[in-house]
């Protein structure tokens, strides 16, 4: 519907006064439309009751002109019919039927009264009405009196309300204009206002006030308009207040923070150095450790190496040299080299971390890890007893858990030698267990004390003498176990000595 | 009906030569008869409801059968009773009284006797103003053919008469008499 989409756009004032205009014009309509409606229905009824009327009338006023043979009169008071426009024409009648007055509405020539009267009553014939009816006084026929009516006051009626119609239309069209400005200065004028106001808070003028002057509805519009802008304003002020005050805050805070990240980060970089630091010397120790082991493995076949060259020189000098003893002593030399070259390889292995995740024998780790330092440790009186049940098997990196071994062997002789145990003895013990290798070294030297129990995993936390120990050896263990191979490693106090027990 | 019926036994019987005469009594007859018609008597005037509607001619009888036939038998309610009176004082119990020609000379004191009466008094004797000034109620007035009457209101109301007012819109004058 195009109209309506039209009308929808329309300004309110237009629309109340359309709503009005045709509430108005439309009761207009339906009432003229139920007056016509009730006049034509109703006609013959009112017309009848009227000539009924008219006729008594009539016939009271003429009876004395009839009964005193006085036609001018009657005449007279037939006449009086011109202010009855419904009456068409009209007679009267002496009693022997001679027509004594008569009366023709003016401007009518069609119709004309009958000679005689006719019979007595009243008689519809189209739209007009016959009625014929005595002239009597006291009971006495004076003579008879004759009416025509026709629709003639209907249509008179009809077009009297017609003109009502169009005066009333003219004068709601008339009294429109006058609705529409007072309906501008009292309806519209006030919503504008308060549209601008609307538009003027939305462009962020917040002191905009709506002037409230009346109770209506818009007037409430109005006051609540300003108590809205009123509030809007304050909570606007206060809103940038604390946002301030926030900004403020979180400035300081990022401030303090910033210098605080820079702290830690100074403090996180020094620790980070320390530790390489220290790493590196843990490493350095390390090989330390592995230079003295070495010395002391090469020391037994560099003396038969010795040996081997001398009987060479010396067979030769008392002529007991042959090319069978040459040959022999070679392959001997060569052997006991072969034999320094991998020990060297060895120990070079235990420096280089490995790179895969392999499968591996932790009894061949435990066997060579023994039989690296198996002869400097024999030299220092203490005893290293291996008891293997089943061969576990490990999935991770045999050089690191090599490492780990070792460290826990130099903890367990440093103890040893500490504690100046006489019976000194290391014991190592491996075998399956739930899916998993356990392996624990024990020693018999006293034990750890229960209060630093707890703390011997700790970074830089160590209880040899200043120089000796750097306290990372067992923090380092610990991470390679647990962060890197995923599994444990604990400590507790058994009879007489430190369990250690890695758990893979 | 009645005149009907008249018209035609007059046609029969007297058709021209009475015709003029015998229409100017038989037109008063008539017009007696419609005067009680519009005029109403108190009802003091019957003393009993059976009581007769008493019509009186003063004087030598002009009007012959017609009287009768135009009063006919009853009037209202009232039966018809017609009296011959040679002198007013016999006149009492008359409603109506009509005042011949013959008694114009003694027309004034006819008149006097008849003022404590509750008679209309009417008459077609003489000088109607004279009539009318000395306590007569209507008078007949004769324009060539047409037969009229003048109204003495005021003489009738203080009889106690009530005359209708449509018929003073057909008198020729209501208030017949007065001021002369």
């Amino acid at each position: 519907m195009p109209i309506l989409r039209e009308v929808h756009n329309w300004p309110i004032q237009r629309k109340l006064l359309l709503i009005t205009l045709a509430t108005t014009v439309a009761s207009l309509v339906l009432v003229m439309a139920g007056i016509g409606a009730y006049e034509v229905a109703t006609y013959r009824d009112r017309l009848a009751r009227e000539m009924t009327e008219e006729s008594s009338f009539i016939a009271a006023n003429s009876a004395p002109t009839l009964a005193f043979d006085d036609a001018q009169t009657a005449q007279e008071i037939l006449d009086t019919l011109r202010g009855s426009p419904a009456v068409a024409a009209a007679a009267l009648y002496t009693m022997d039927g001679r027509m004594f007055a008569s009366y023709v509405r003016p401007g009518q020539r069609s119709v004309a009264p009958p000679p005689s009267p006719g019979p007595e009553g009243l008689r519809f014939s189209g739209p007009s009405l016959e009625l014929v009816r005595p002239v009597q006084k006291k009971g006495h026929r004076l003579g008879m009196l004759y009416l025509s009516a026709d629709l003639a006051t209907v249509h008179a009626r009809l077009t009297g309300y017609a003109g009502i119609f169009l005066l009333v239309s003219l004068a709601i069209g008339g009294g429109a204009f006058l609705l529409q400005r007072l309906l501008q200065r009292l309806v519209s004028e006030p919503l504008l206002r308060l549209s601008r106001m609307a538009e003027s808070i939305a462009g962020g003028d917040l002191t905009t006030h709506a002037p409230v002057d009346s109770a209506d509805e818009i007037g409430q519009l109005a006051g609540a308009f300003n108590h809205m802008a009123c509030e809007l304003a304050h909570s606007y002020a206060e809103l940038e207040m604390r946002v301030l005050e926030r900004t403020e805050k979180l400035t300081s805070a990022l401030e303090k923070l910033r210098s605080e990240t820079e702290e830690r980060i100074h403090a996180v970089e020094e620790l980070r150095k320390r530790e390489r630091l220290l790493i590196q010397q843990s490493r350095l120790a390390a090989m330390g450790e592995m230079l003295v082991n070495i010395s002391h493995q090469w020391r037994q076949p560099l003396n038969v190496l010795g040996l081997k060259v001398q009987e060479l020189g010396l067979s030769y000098k008392y002529g007991s040299f042959s090319e069978e003893l040459l040959d022999d002593n070679i392959a001997k030399a060569m052997e006991i080299i072969q034999h320094m070259s991998q020990t060297i390889s060895d120990f070079q292995d235990y420096l280089t971390p490995n790179k895969e995740k392999v499968r591996f024998s932790a009894d061949q780790v435990i066997t060579k890890t023994v039989s690296l330092i198996e002869e400097t440790y024999q030299r220092q009186n203490i005893s290293i007893q291996v008891i293997s049940t089943g061969d576990p098997q490990i999935t991770g990196f045999p050089n690191e858990y090599g490492q780990v071994l070792l460290n826990l062997f130099m903890n367990a002789r440093d103890a040893l030698l500490e504690q100046r145990v006489t019976d000194a003895q290391i014991t190592v013990r491996s075998w399956a267990e739930h899916g998993k290798a356990v392996l624990t070294v024990t020693d018999n030297a006293g034990g750890i004390k229960e209060e630093i129990l707890d703390k011997i995993f700790d970074a830089y936390f160590t209880t040899k003498e200043l120089g000796k120990g750097t306290g990372v050896g067992l923090f380092m263990s610990k991470n390679i176990i647990e962060q890197n191979m995923g599994g444990r490693l604990s400590v507790r106090n058994v009879n007489g000595g430190a369990e250690f027990k890695i758990e893979v | 009906m009645r005149r009907v019926m008249l018209g035609m036994v007059m046609l029969l019987l007297w058709y021209t030569p009475v015709y003029a005469e015998a229409t100017e009594y038989q037109i008063k007859a008539a017009m007696l008869a419609n005067f009680a018609l519009f005029i109403d008597w108190p009802p003091a005037a019957f003393p009993t409801a059976g009581s007769p509607f008493v019509a009186c001619v003063l004087g030598d009888d002009p009007f012959g059968p017609w009287l009768k036939h135009e009063l006919g038998e009853r009037v209202g309610s009232h039966r018809l009773e017609i009296r011959h009176l040679q002198d007013a004082k016999a006149a009492p119990e008359c409603h109506m009284v009509f005042i011949c020609r013959s008694e114009q000379p003694r027309l004034k004191q006819v008149l006097a006797s008849l003022r404590d009466t509750r008679a209309l008094i009417i008459s077609d004797a003489g000088d109607i103003n004279y009539f009318c000034r000395n306590g007569g109620m209507i008078g007949f007035v004769t324009e060539g053919r047409k037969v009229r009457f003048d109204l003495n209101a005021s003489a009738a109301a203080k009889a106690g008469l009530k005359i209708d007012s449509k018929l003073k819109r057909v008198s020729g004058s209501a208030e017949c008499g007065a001021g002369r």
